[in-house]
């Protein structure tokens, strides 16, 4: 993907419009182009301020009385003038010849919409995303905005990327119906490279790959679920099986704020996002190269629980005034990324439960 | 017996479904007829066509999906029988086409918003900016942007490709983007910037833009 294809492209993903791969690959072009990123940054914060102002107008009580009054005396004429006596269940089956005449048609009127075709709308639920936690934040946005509230919590509005738009003229972004949530996230390709070279953490070690993860901590995309550990977790289950808890607990002053699917240095990663202490904590967790489930250590695998297996190893990085954290947590790894000390990171690490 | 039966349980689910999706229908009124006595119409004869064709309707699906079609099919009902009464024949179509491309520089690059014109998007300026596009973009941007629909539900609402909803929304967002740019340039808070960066004048726009100040002041 090349910067026009990105800023051709840019309101697609922040709709949450993209598949996991398409994904993928935009975010791997903004995390090595800074022209993308900010203009992708600015396409956001226009699309959320645009949300922001944009609230409906509810209803005020005499209006609603008014349709209700004109509802009710339509049905009182159409009872009136009913020619047909047609069980309503019946009605509901387009295959009947008259079933526009139900006892609800006033005689003589027509509008529009008789060669609306029933088939069309009701294909609609195919359209709607299936995936309940990306329609979670949405229809709290969309609570808010009716009531005639302004959240600011919410401003920075959350791009849900998940399912993909249709194609335009041979460009390199392939256009896919909405996908399923599928186990596995990069849906398809299969590596069956799981070679204790294939490990991210010695790649994950190289100065590109850690001012990635800062970049990533600093200048964050939207988070695709915004919440607590629930509301994550149950987030990300919908899209890969085998995937741990969070890898920090929840506590005074440590809250889990939302998550996304990212790449670090070409690995398929979920970047954890906390308030920890006051200050914004990132926690990277890596996923094996196809995207699946977490790399799990060898040797832990191979002996799980034993006695004097470490709970967490960890190595620091210093950048710009950021801290990073390579983790090992119950076999897994994470990077964590912060202004605290190595040491404030460590204590808030999961607690090894024996 | 059986009849009332019935029309007890319909009428019901027709409550329970369809009546619930008045305020985000009202809302989305508001903004395509632009005035209150306008969306109270569209709100009615949107309820009163999802009456007639209730039974059409599958109950259990996408009822929210299938009433702004209603409203949007209605509102460009009465917006034709306006126009041939009228005789306004277009839209301000190429004014957008305008607004598009002078977000894009000579390569078709689109160069971002300044942080200082997002800082400053105030409620009325952006919704001016809304009210302001031609009825199919805005149309697309108050599904999206209004009533977080999908791309694949605004093009069953609005009854056109996934495609040109994409293109329409992406117009509609830089066009939008263009007349706040304006405003700030108005206001004095950014200069118009740079077209070429070789400080070759493109003479065609310029004289465009004289045009439209022009316009402005006049």
């Amino acid at each position: 993907m090349n910067c026009e294809d990105v800023m051709k492209f840019s309101f697609a993903y922040l709709d949450g419009e993209f598949d996991a791969r398409d994904r993928v690959e935009l975010e791997a072009h903004l995390a090595m182009c800074g022209h993308c990123r900010d203009a992708v940054q600015h396409d956001a914060t226009f699309r959320s301020t645009v949300r922001k102002h944009l609230v409906a107008t509810p209803c005020d009580p005499e209006m609603k009385l008014r349709v209700q009054q004109r509802l009710a005396s339509a049905r009182r004429k159409a009872r009136l003038s009913a020619t047909l006596t047609v069980p309503m269940a019946l009605a509901a089956s387009a295959a009947i010849a008259f079933v526009g005449y139900n006892g609800l048609v006033a005689s003589g009127q027509t509008n529009g919409l008789n060669e609306q075709p029933a088939v069309a709308v009701a294909a609609a639920p195919a359209a709607v995303r299936p995936v309940e936690a990306i329609a979670a934040p949405r229809a709290d946005n969309q609570a808010a905005r009716v009531a005639g509230n302004q959240p600011s919590a919410v401003a920075a509005a959350p791009a849900q990327p998940a399912a993909a738009p249709a194609a335009q003229q041979g460009s390199a972004v392939r256009l896919v119906a909405a996908e399923q949530p599928v186990a596995g996230y990069v849906g398809g390709q299969e590596e069956a490279n799981t070679a204790p070279d294939a490990w991210p953490i010695p790649q994950a070690r190289t100065a590109g790959a850690i001012k990635s993860m800062v970049t990533t901590h600093a200048n964050p995309l939207p988070d695709e679920v915004r919440g607590g550990i629930a509301t994550v977790q149950q987030y990300l289950n919908g899209r890969m099986q085998g995937i741990g808890a969070p890898p920090i607990s929840e506590g005074t002053g440590v809250h889990l704020r939302g998550a996304r699917f990212s790449q670090i240095a070409g690995h398929a990663v979920v970047v954890y996002r906390y308030d920890a202490l006051g200050k914004p904590l990132t926690a990277i967790r890596f996923l094996q190269p196809n995207g699946k489930a977490p790399f799990q250590e060898p040797q832990a695998a191979a002996t799980p629980g034993a006695p004097g297996s470490q709970a967490y190893g960890t190595m620091s990085n210093h950048l710009a005034g950021y801290t990073v954290l390579h983790v090992l947590q119950r076999g897994e790894r994470f990077a964590l990324v912060s202004e605290h000390e190595s040491d404030t990171m460590t204590a808030l690490l999961e607690p090894d439960v024996k | 017996m059986l009849r009332l039966f019935s029309r007890n349980k319909e009428k019901d689910a027709f409550e329970r479904e369809a009546m619930p999706h008045m305020d985000a229908l009202h809302g989305y009124a508001m903004h395509l007829a632009r005035n209150a006595s306008d969306a109270e119409d569209l709100v009615q004869e949107t309820y009163i066509k999802a009456l007639k064709n209730w039974h059409r309707y599958q109950q259990g699906t996408n009822c929210r999906a299938w009433l702004f079609r209603i409203m949007t099919n209605t509102f460009y009902n009465v917006q034709r029988s306006r126009k041939r009464r009228r005789g306004v024949s277009n839209d301000a179509l190429p004014e957008i086409e305008m607004q598009v491309a002078e977000m894009h520089d000579d390569r078709g690059i689109y160069r971002p918003l300044e942080a200082q014109v997002l800082d400053r998007m105030v409620s009325k300026d952006v919704l001016e900016a809304i009210d302001s596009l031609p009825d199919d973009f805005r149309t697309v941007l108050l599904l999206a942007d209004l009533q977080d629909f999908s791309y694949k539900e605004i093009a069953e609402v609005c009854d056109c490709p996934v495609g040109t909803v994409m293109s329409r929304l992406y117009r509609a967002r830089r066009a939008m983007q263009r007349k706040l740019l304006d405003h700030a340039i108005r206001e004095g808070i950014v200069k118009e910037p740079e077209r070429n960066s070789d400080g070759v004048i493109d003479m065609d726009q310029f004289r465009l833009r004289g045009k439209r100040k022009a316009a402005n002041e006049g």
